[in-house]
């Protein structure tokens, strides 16, 4: 299975246009972002769900879209890029985990059942303030909007953008936007394993 | 019009129900449709009710989440005239692309993981975390 992110299906680049708001003015994206936000459907290339159940090679997700949820199966095979705290084989995932997948249109079965290029298993995507550098692989920070002190764990899959490429060069005060596995499939977990973590500049 | 060049970074609910910033601006929290905060995010930290700040550029009277953007999709040349920049991607995306970005740069936006991934062509947002982007103000 192959997927290159450099040739977008039609429909992607559609949704990518209606992103740019190349055509915008006076108005028109608040109403594209309202058109959105009233959808009944899902969108097409991604899917976020809470693991419903599985067998083998397919998922199928509680998808929340609002006040709605679709009941949403998605494919995945050898080739399906795993990030998981779980491990590759993506069957050791349990029932309740927050699962997130790119399912780019072009891999449609003929059903229209999705199939994942990338799953994410419990991922989280946030920012806050640097509280301290613990050690050269842990770096505990306040979570954004007012929430809870986080530990991020950096391992040898870590990728650390700061000015020397490692926690040492990030101090106390300076700000970080993440993104990692969470522990637990818990929205607060206070200990995140970090894929990425860019050292960011104030505007 | 003007615009703000820099980064967007993804903020997803983990925030929780109402926080200002890709959730929309005090509003509902989705992962399944596409939102995002406005340009001038980085004055919205501490505001729960996402008051535009009309001495910095934003998109829209009064509104938060009503920002458009635009990613470089064809050309990283534009790039070299800010100062600040940030790599964002892998090694191997030096060239085209809406997150192709080579140094540092200011983080000016939010949006979510969906938002981010058809930005950056389905690619997968862990892996990135930050778009290059150039935000049109009116």
């Amino acid at each position: 299975m192959s997927f290159n992110p450099l040739h977008p299906s039609e429909k992607q680049a559609r949704e990518r246009e209606q992103l740019s708001g190349a055509f915008d003015e006076g108005g028109l994206w608040e109403d594209r972002r309202v058109l959105a936000g009233a959808s009944t459907q899902l969108l097409s290339h991604y899917v976020y769900g809470t693991l419903r159940d599985l067998e083998a090679g397919r998922y199928t997700l509680d998808a929340p879209l609002y006040d709605l949820v679709f009941q949403e199966p998605f494919t995945f095979d050898a080739a399906t890029d795993v990030h998981s705290l779980y491990g590759p084989d993506l069957s050791e995932v349990p029932v309740g985990a927050r699962i997130e997948a790119g399912t780019p249109d072009s891999l449609r079965a003929r059903d229209g059942t999705r199939h994942a290029v990338w799953v994410n298993v419990n991922m989280i995507y946030s920012h806050g303030d640097v509280i301290s550098i613990d050690d050269e692989n842990t770096l505990t920070l306040q979570q954004a909007h007012e929430g809870s002190a986080r530990t991020l764990l950096v391992d040898e899959v870590s990728t650390v953008n700061s000015p020397r490429g490692d926690l040492a060069s990030i101090e106390a005060g300076d700000h970080v936007f993440f993104t990692g596995m969470a522990e637990t499939a818990e929205l607060s977990c206070p200990r995140i394993h970090v894929v990425v973590l860019n050292h960011t500049q104030p505007i | 019009m003007a615009s703000v060049n820099g980064s967007a970074g993804i903020d997803d609910c983990s925030a929780g129900q109402g926080s200002c910033h890709a959730n929309g601006c005090a509003g509902s929290c989705s992962n399944n449709a596409y939102q995002m905060s406005y340009p001038n995010y980085g004055d919205c930290i501490s505001d729960h009710h996402c008051s535009a700040n009309t001495g910095v550029p934003y998109a829209g009277a009064h509104q938060c989440g009503n920002s458009n953007i635009q990613v470089y999709q064809k050309s990283c040349a534009n790039i070299s005239a800010f100062p600040q920049l940030k790599d964002c991607g892998p090694p191997a995306r030096q060239a085209s692309g809406g997150y192709c970005v080579s140094k540092r740069q200011a983080v000016v936006a939010c949006l979510n993981s969906a938002a981010f991934s058809a930005l950056c062509n389905g690619c997968n947002p862990a892996t990135y975390g930050l778009i290059g982007a150039n935000f049109i103000t009116s």
